[in-house]
């Protein structure tokens, strides 16, 4: 189920949040068994609206990582929990690489190797949409409790609502356990008024934002051997503002769902176009993924502890495993290993030290830019074609039109007041990403003009699923 | 003691009144409620609003249907058949010419008819032209009206029964230019056009001993355009479309004398696209009245090649001896799908006429 679609919007958005509500009568600052009942069932419903069997995994998931939290706890010897945590890192990564990689490297293997058809089969199956999210949720669990930064909670149904949560559950933000357990335990009841407008605003930039700069990345990714530089430009920055609005879209209408229903998500987008360095971008962008990989990779392999070189090297690994993370293709590992190398590069050479300046400004925009073509490219020739285009090295096959912008007056508009909305609202108004208690009647009167505004303007357009829903 | 400030619920009055509009809107209406968002009241509005600021109707199509708009596509208005070239009719033809030639050895006729394109007659009178853009917005495909090799192949090698209704249309068009064969907002053809395209195929038929009887003319005057006509190419409201001037024209309808038609007469069937879809002054009803023939219809739209074909499939319909089978190719959108299978087709062995 999508957060845009009438099926959400109109009948399970509303009943989860009333049924949500009636559970809660009768418990002041608890979260009862009776809501955490509830939740976990509107997610199952959520979530197995489209295929039902999309529970499965999930189930295994997180009925194992819970048993492995368990048997950690009671644990005392070092190696028995070191074996335990391994066992769990296993398990997800199993989980994962079946349903995300297994199809593509068989294929692979069999390209290269055709024997090994024989004997390797693609299962063919639908990726769960989420699965790599939950299993991140469900792994940095069992390793905080390997760690001792946390106990797992008596009741499994803590742990069942902290994963199953369905404002975030199949895109994030990628939540920690002991973020949400101290809000099961004290717990303020639901924001639904402020957390609706910020689902508005989502709602608003995904619709209307999102996919009016879909419109022209289709152009590009659909024939990227017959573009030239400008068509090249046009669709890559395109689609550099439709996975922002997208995204960020997206989570915004998570944590304004979370604050209905009365939990704080972190932030998962700070104005990641205006970073000054790569470095603040991934401080800006996707940030609890970022955050998840600092906290359980990057530090796992040494971080910034050994000789410069070490620090490099963990930089690129940790970045080629974000994306690596992102799907089989190999352009997923480039565009990792693209920001991985600029990354080191810019440690180097100390840029990520300069202050803020346009110059910074401009490479860190050009380089994200740049490692974007690897992310929507079907394939790296494919990204390579249209690398060869921007950089002006191949005339282009069809000259640029201008037909698509003067014969779309509004998805042009929206697509201007997008930039204007990412480069100068946003950053000027100070915009809060988290929901306020009791918004003032202009913010609830912008509110209802951004709901109004997505529901006919958004959806009278062709509406693209979440991007990071193939995630 | 703190003061409260009084919070308004405009947002909450206004998220009760989107859920009010969206369920009583179907409530009221008896239907159900639909799943797809763009069909929801409050995208109909939105398309109203795209095509009041100016958004091209093919490309309110466009972002309805497809989510990407290719930059140098005229749009639905202007379809035609493109690029397909002389390689497109050689495999069109190799499709079907074993069928067409199984079942003429069968004893079934099959007439292909070439449906010309709006884009190929009335360039000119097109809603916005796309001639005056300047080259740098033209691309030389949208400047060919259509595809004369793909049509040549056609007519002279791969499909020489096929009958062409382009030369017949570009005559009437230069005798009677202010009489339009297709409506100012749509790219399927007036009832005119249709009356048209029936004389024409007439005509070629009875100089083939096909047909005996002169298609007999009746002209009844005009009519307003047909709201499903309009709704098949506008994702407009009908009440918007009842509303705006510019989708208040009118058609000049023809009818014809129609003729008897004998109980063990051989069937005519049409296997046809959605130019067959308007009844009874469109070229379905025309057909039947000139024909004087029982009628077996097989209408799919967009031009479903193998649908067509595979249609008649079904477990009660067996071709007859002596049948006459039109078929439709309007040379826009053109489907060259899967190939007809000419073992497929059975036909009735024992003749109901002879």
């Amino acid at each position: 189920m999508l957060f845009h679609t009438p099926e959400f919007l109109f009948y399970f958005l509303p009943a989860a949040l009333l049924v949500h509500r009636l559970a809660l009568i009768g418990s002041r600052n608890s979260y009862s068994s009776l809501a955490r009942l509830c939740l976990l069932v509107a997610t199952l419903v959520f979530y197995g609206w489209t295929h039902t069997w999309w529970l499965l995994p999930f189930a295994f998931s997180v009925v194992f990582d819970f048993g492995w939290s368990i048997l950690l706890v009671r644990s005392t010897d070092a190696r028995v929990r070191r074996l335990l945590c391994t066992l769990s890192v296993v398990q997800n990564i199993s989980l994962l690489g079946y349903f995300k990689y297994w199809d593509a490297v068989v294929l692979r293997l069999a390209m290269w190797f055709p024997a090994t058809a024989r004997w390797l089969h693609p299962h063919g199956l639908e990726l769960p949409p989420g699965i790599s999210f939950y299993t991140f949720e469900s792994l940095s669990f069992v390793i905080d409790v390997y760690r001792r930064e946390i106990l797992p909670p008596r009741n499994p149904l803590d742990f069942f609502s902290f994963i199953a949560m369905f404002p975030r559950f199949v895109a994030g933000p990628i939540v920690r356990y002991r973020e949400i357990s101290e809000q099961l335990h004290d717990y303020h009841g639901m924001r639904m008024l402020g957390g609706l407008t910020l689902f508005a605003r989502g709602l608003f930039l995904k619709l209307c934002f999102a996919d009016s700069f879909a419109v022209f990345t289709g152009y590009v990714s659909h024939a990227p051997e017959r573009i030239g530089a400008a068509a090249a430009w046009l669709g890559t920055l395109a689609y550099a503002m439709q996975i922002y609005f997208d995204f960020s879209g997206y989570s915004l209408m998570a944590i304004g769902l979370g604050a209905a229903l009365g939990f704080d998500f972190p932030d998962n987008f700070r104005r990641p176009y205006l970073a000054g360095s790569l470095q603040e971008f991934w401080r800006r962008w996707h940030i609890s993924l970022s955050s998840w990989l600092r906290d359980y990779v990057y530090h796992s392999l040494g971080g910034n502890r050994g000789s410069r070189l070490t620090t490099y090297r963990n930089l690129f690994l940790t970045m080629l495993l974000g994306g690596i993370w992102h799907g089989a293709g190999i352009q997923y590992a480039v565009w990792g290993a693209w920001h991985g190398a600029f990354l080191s590069v810019e440690r180097a050479l100390g840029w990520h030290r300069h202050p803020p300046s346009i110059v910074g400004w401009a490479r860190t925009f050009l380089v994200v830019t740049t490692g974007w073509v690897f992310f929507y490219s079907g394939d790296v020739k494919q990204a390579f074609a249209i690398l060869q285009a921007m950089a002006f090295m191949r005339p282009g096959v069809e000259t640029f039109s201008a037909g698509a912008i003067l014969d779309n007056p509004v998805t042009t508009a929206l697509c201007v007041a997008g930039v204007a909305y990412c480069f100068v609202i946003e950053p000027r108004a100070g915009m809060a990403d988290q929901p306020k208690l009791a918004p003032a009647f202009r913010e609830q009167l912008v509110a209802t003009c951004l709901m109004a505004g997505a529901l006919i303007l958004g959806l009278s357009q062709f509406t693209t699923p979440f991007l990071y829903f193939q995630f | 003691m703190p003061h409260r400030r009084l919070a308004i619920p405009l947002f909450p009055c206004a998220i009760g009144l989107v859920l009010l509009f969206f369920h009583g809107f179907y409530t009221a209406a008896g239907l159900p409620p639909p799943r797809e968002a763009y069909r929801t009241p409050f995208a109909e509005l939105g398309y109203v609003l795209r095509y009041l600021a100016g958004q091209k109707p093919d490309r309110v199509i466009a972002s309805r249907r497809a989510g990407t708009l290719h930059l140098f596509s005229a749009g639905d208005l202007e379809m035609q058949v493109r690029r397909y070239g002389a390689a497109g009719a050689h495999a069109l033809t190799a499709g079907a010419r074993p069928v067409l030639d199984t079942l003429k050895a069968q004893g079934v006729t099959v007439v292909p008819v070439l449906i010309p394109t709006k884009l190929s007659l009335y360039r000119e009178e097109l809603p916005y032209s796309i001639g005056k853009r300047g080259r740098w917005s033209l691309p030389p495909t949208d400047a060919d009206p259509e595809d004369p090799d793909f049509v040549h192949q056609l007519l002279d090698h791969g499909m020489p029964e096929a009958i062409d209704l382009y030369e017949p249309f570009r005559a009437f068009r230069r005798a009677y230019p202010e009489r339009f064969l297709y409506p100012p907002l749509d790219y399927h053809w007036t009832s005119l056009g249709s009356a048209l395209a029936v004389v024409s195929i007439a005509r070629e038929l009875m100089d083939r001993g096909l047909l005996s009887v002169e298609p007999q003319w009746l002209s009844e005057g005009r009519r307003p355009l047909s709201g499903s006509l309009l709704t098949d190419q506008y994702p407009l409201p009908r009440w918007y479309l009842a509303l705006a001037s510019e989708f208040q024209s009118e058609e000049e309808v023809v009818r014809f004398v129609t003729q008897p038609v004998p109980e063990a007469e051989d069937r005519l069937i049409l296997l046809g696209t959605s130019f067959s879809q308007f009844p009874p002054e469109g070229f379905l009803g025309q057909l039947r009245s000139v024909f004087g023939r029982p009628m077996e219809v097989f209408v799919k739209p967009n031009n479903g090649y193998a649908g067509g074909f595979q249609m008649m499939k079904e477990a009660h319909f067996k071709l007859r001896r002596g049948d006459l089978v039109i078929w439709e190719l309007p040379l826009c959108c053109l489907n060259l799908g899967d190939p007809a299978i000419a073992t497929d087709f059975e036909v009735e062995s024992a003749p109901t006429i002879q």
